[in-house]
């Protein structure tokens, strides 16, 4: 075997193994055809081709076994869930701002008067951290209605006061970008899945049928924060949101011969796992402050304490479960489909 | 349909084609202007094979590798023939419309 071929080769091996069975040979045969040389290296312009055929490979389109298809189903409804719930964060923020009670209260005067846009950098932050998240309003917009590559970029344009942040925080002193890194999860995943799962390949409009329980979800959130009004934070009241889904997910798995699809359990797993993983870091500084669990109990309010604990242990009780069952749901075969064999 | 779709289409209309040979007429089709990746090229035909539009004819060992020839189906022929008449009625009308403004298209634009 040339040396070209083999490095071919090894670039193939990104692709899963069931694709691979069926398609490396022919895949070979293209990329060799047309090259004189026989020892030189892969073009990089195919190797970005088989990466990205991979991934779409991976996070399973129309023309995926159905085991990948239900796990490239289940990484598009984290997508769609994750961006809900900072949908509905960042809409919340807004409405609970200094210059949403301005655009409330002026008779006249346009948006730009109202935000009263600023020339020191920290209040620019300020504006790019209420308004770029509203993005993900957008990205959910057009992820519904089928304009996948307009969502991508939008979904990417949500991480922006996410960088900005990283970037204030280098300076600090102390600085864990390991407990950054968990804290900013939840913003991330969900838009790497977006980028991931939202590909050509993947059905057209796939979020449409979840259109329903979304709109459903928005106007419970809205319900409940007209009722609780600014005395809940929006993080917690997002936990509760998700949480509260999951055990209607959990009931509906449990329900007899019921046919829930696997992503809904796998997909709230993930969430689940994702807003408990990003509370870790505040509970990790406060056990830091403190000798023993015992001391926090003695020097704190028992409130308090429950108030950092509880959340995250019921979202992992409520995750593992759910992730079992998807896992259980998912089907057993990755019979290759015979439009490829 | 993508452009790349509508091409891998064309280049099959003539006779079964294995993968290189469909990089090559697409690359011919559009003179130069679309180059498949392979990458590309087998989401292209996972996607025709999976709609139906596209099958495989035969398969051939060159040099010690298996050669897959694909062929257009009957629905393929139809999609593309009507896609080729939607596209062939878009530019008719473009025409139309350059012609009434004193443009000519066909020579590069600017009458």
């Amino acid at each position: 075997m040339r040396p070209l071929e083999q490095r071919y080769r090894r670039v193939l091996r990104l692709l899963p193994r069931w694709y691979r069975e069926q398609r490396e040979q022919e895949m070979v045969d293209v990329l060799l055809a047309g090259t004189a040389e026989h020892d030189g290296w892969p073009e990089r312009a195919e190797c970005v081709s088989v990466a990205a055929l991979a991934v779409r490979m991976r996070v399973g389109g129309v023309a995926a076994p159905p085991r990948v298809f239900a796990w490239g189903q289940a990484v598009r409804l984290l997508a769609v869930l994750g961006l809900l719930a900072h949908a509905v964060g960042a809409v919340l923020r807004l409405t609970e701002s200094d210059a949403f009670y301005r655009l409330r209260t002026q008779q006249t005067g346009s948006i730009a008067s109202a935000f009263d846009l600023p020339a020191r950098p920290s209040e620019w932050q300020v504006f790019v951290g209420q308004v770029l998240p509203l993005l993900s309003v957008a990205a959910l917009v057009l992820l519904l209605r089928g304009k996948y590559v307009w969502a991508r970029v939008f979904a990417i344009g949500t991480l922006v006061p996410s960088v900005l942040d990283l970037f204030w925080h280098l300076s600090v002193r102390n600085f864990s970008p390991f407990a950054w890194m968990l804290d900013q999860l939840p913003l991330w995943v969900p838009v790497l899945c977006v980028l991931a799962g939202f590909h050509r390949d993947a059905p057209p409009r796939a979020g449409r049928n979840w259109m329903l329980l979304i709109v459903s979800l928005s106007v419970l959130a809205a319900l409940v924060v007209s009722f609780v009004g600014p005395t809940v934070p929006i993080s917690d009241l997002v936990v509760a949101v998700i949480a509260a889904l999951s055990c209607l997910v959990c009931l509906g798995v449990l329900w007899r011969n019921s046919d829930l699809e696997p992503a809904w359990p796998l997909a709230l797993s993930g969430l689940t796992a994702l807003l408990a993983a990003a509370q870790a870091p505040t509970i990790y500084y406060w056990l830091s402050g403190s000798a023993r669990l015992g001391d926090l109990v003695t020097h704190e309010s028992g409130a308090t304490v429950a108030q950092l604990i509880i959340p995250p242990l019921t979202l992992m009780a409520l995750g593992l479960p759910l992730a079992i069952c998807g896992l259980r749901r998912l089907p057993n075969s990755e019979r290759v489909p015979t439009s490829i064999a | 349909m993508s452009e790349q779709a509508f091409l891998v289409l064309a280049a099959l209309a003539g006779e079964p084609t294995h993968g290189y040979g469909v990089v090559q007429a697409v690359a011919e089709l559009s003179k130069g202007r679309v180059a498949l990746r392979v990458g590309t090229l087998y989401g292209v035909l996972d996607r025709l094979a999976a709609d139906g539009l596209v099958e495989l004819d035969r398969e051939e060992a060159h040099e010690g590798r298996l050669r897959r020839y694909y062929r257009l189906t009957n629905d393929g022929e139809r999609v593309l023939a009507h896609e080729a008449q939607r596209l062939a009625e878009n530019a008719r009308v473009a025409t139309e419309r350059l012609r009434q403004r004193g443009l000519r298209p066909a020579t590069g634009g600017v009458a």
